[in-house]
């Protein structure tokens, strides 16, 4: 029997709205964005909710890209956090939202055998997920070739998938049929989950989840279509057919060549300025793609709005905490490239100062 | 002037005048393979500078694109997203001859795959970052060739050119020097000897008179 509704998720509800208010405030935002430099930046986010992350490394060490490294830290915390909170029956979910980084971790493995690099150079780029993964990397990374780091994925989630796919890798000597597979098959997994949800967590599931794998599947189209020229029938198969408001139909419409404005402003009334944005097709994909995040970020943000007991608090703070930190990997590496607001702004989801906690109001 | 330190003999003009003879004739040769190493390079050298410029604008076009992609992304995924591509394009190169200069042909065959990296985990900035060093890519080998013609015919050119200018300036004037030195001391020898031979017979007679008076 599920524990759902308000006793599944009274203290859900308090402990994630606890967490959720320490996110970064639109004011520390407009603080990190005016920082000088990359260790002013560094020395304003150790008073952050960042800082013991931060702080477990000397000031001498923290390059970009281990500060990256550092804060990722937190999410795996939040993620674990919301994991272990949620009732049973909403685990499956969670846990496999967070499979993501599991699913990137694996992808940088097998780029790691491909080109040769030891364990060493593989370690600093997994995403920090700690005893929660099931991959084997050392092992997979010491390995030394795919087929036999695959082999070592026995009784994982990813065997099955991985083992099929080895065939067109065998063919064609390319990592991109393994990681397209890994792809669909965290996606696919991802949406039969939230099918297992009912009532409340159901229709919240499906707005969050669904809009990541819009976003996601309406990106995959045009950017298969823009910019690696497949066939019509290559990005049907490399896309998904499900989604919450972008349907098989649409994704088959751009990958025919139907005019990709159309068919985004058909979906999202709401977005302006797609028509100009796609003039220029090649110019004005990743500022789509913006949009496109936002959105998801105001529907995780609308989960806070309402009837609070359900599934959508944990499953939103996940996907925003994952946008903070995207949002925070832009920020250091424009200060530590020393670029001007104006050039790295307009790439901020959450932190460009746009009214970003309206939904909690 | 400086001229050749030989023997101001009747050989030695013959000599000098045909080695005079053969270095205007070099001369010609050089000179004419100069004009046409200077038409072919200036030729070549106005193709490699509009395609290096376009090459150069691609490029940094490019590095904006992947400086873009590092600042969205986080560099730690751009380069493992890079990783992904373990093959390159091959090229094949060979030759054929421009005035004796070896200018290379260069085919490029292959290159990175259509799609290196799944789209999961990157993102548009990346597609435009690898699009666009793929353009620079395909047009590396086509300047490669295009550069390595101007370095060598520019390398032949200047050799040439020495040549000439030693020709037109050192060993020409030398011979010229020579060969003119060479006649006019002849010719003095040839005035000396007939003053000699003048004065031989004036002093012959002056004794057949004296011997004819006794």
């Amino acid at each position: 029997m599920f524990r759902s509704g308000v006793a599944g998720y009274a203290a859900v509800h308090a402990r994630v709205r606890a967490m959720y208010s320490t996110m970064l405030t639109p004011e520390m935002w407009a603080r990190l964005r005016e920082a000088e430099d990359f260790p002013i930046l560094i020395t304003m986010l150790k008073e952050t909710v960042y800082g013991p992350y931060l702080s477990q490394v000397e000031d001498k060490d923290l390059s970009p890209r281990r500060a990256v490294y550092q804060i990722k830290g937190r999410l795996t915390d939040a993620c674990m956090a919301a994991i272990s909170m949620v009732p049973e029956h909403a685990r499956p979910l969670l846990s496999q939202l967070y499979r993501r980084f599991e699913v990137d971790n694996l992808k940088a493995i097998l780029r790691g055998i491909v080109t040769g690099s030891s364990w060493d150079q593989v370690r600093y780029v997994l995403f920090p997920l700690g005893s929660s993964t099931v991959l084997p990397a050392q092992a997979m990374v010491e390995a030394g070739n795919v087929e036999a780091a695959v082999e070592q994925l026995q009784g994982t989630p990813y065997y099955a998938t991985l083992s099929h796919a080895m065939r067109r890798y065998t063919a064609e000597q390319s990592l991109f049929p393994l990681e397209v597979a890994l792809d669909l098959d965290y996606w696919r997994t991802l949406w039969s989950r939230v099918g297992r949800l009912q009532g409340q967590d159901h229709q919240q599931a499906v707005r969050i989840v669904g809009s990541l794998i819009d976003t996601n599947n309406l990106m995959w189209a045009i950017r298969y279509r823009v910019y690696h020229h497949l066939s019509e029938e290559e990005i049907i198969n490399y896309t998904l057919p499900f989604g919450h408001r972008v349907r098989d139909a649409d994704i088959r419409a751009i990958a025919a060549g139907a005019d990709i404005a159309q068919v985004v402003t058909g979906l999202y009334p709401e977005l302006t300025g797609v028509d100009e944005l796609l003039q220029e097709p090649r110019r004005g994909l990743s500022q789509l793609e913006l949009q496109l995040r936002r959105y998801v970020a105001e529907q995780c943000r609308a989960a806070f709005l309402g009837y609070p007991f359900h599934v959508g608090i944990p499953l939103a703070y996940i996907v925003l905490s994952e946008m903070e930190i995207d949002d925070l990997t832009v920020l250091i590496e424009a200060k530590s490239l020393q670029r001007l607001p104006e050039e790295f702004v307009p790439y901020l989801v959450l932190g460009g100062g746009m009214p970003e906690r309206q939904a909690t109001d | 002037m400086a001229r050749i330190n030989v023997p101001p003999t009747r050989s030695n003009l013959l000599r000098m005048k045909q080695e005079l003879q053969f270095a205007r004739e070099g001369y010609d040769i050089l000179d004419r393979k100069r004009e046409v190493l200077t038409t072919e390079l200036m030729r070549v050298a106005r193709d490699a500078e509009a395609l290096q410029r376009k090459v150069w604008d691609l490029l940094a076009a490019a590095y904006q694109a992947l400086e873009k992609a590092q600042m969205t992304m986080g560099r730690e995924r751009v380069e493992w997203a890079a990783l992904a591509v373990n093959k390159t394009i091959e090229v094949e190169v060979t030759y054929h001859g421009v005035m004796g200069v070896p200018i290379p042909t260069i085919q490029a065959h292959g290159g990175p795959p259509e799609m290196p990296y799944s789209l999961g985990d990157t993102t548009t900035t990346l597609d435009e970052a690898s699009a666009a060093f793929r353009e620079v890519l395909n047009r590396v080998p086509e300047l490669a060739e295009l550069m390595v013609s101007v370095w060598r015919l520019a390398g032949e050119l200047r050799k040439t050119q020495r040549r000439v200018n030693a020709l037109q300036y050192i060993f020409i004037p030398e011979y010229e020097e020579t060969v003119s030195f060479i006649e006019s001391s002849l010719d003095e020898r040839e005035r000396e000897e007939t003053f000699r031979l003048k004065w031989l017979k004036n002093k012959l007679e002056k004794q057949g008179q004296s011997a004819e008076g006794r």
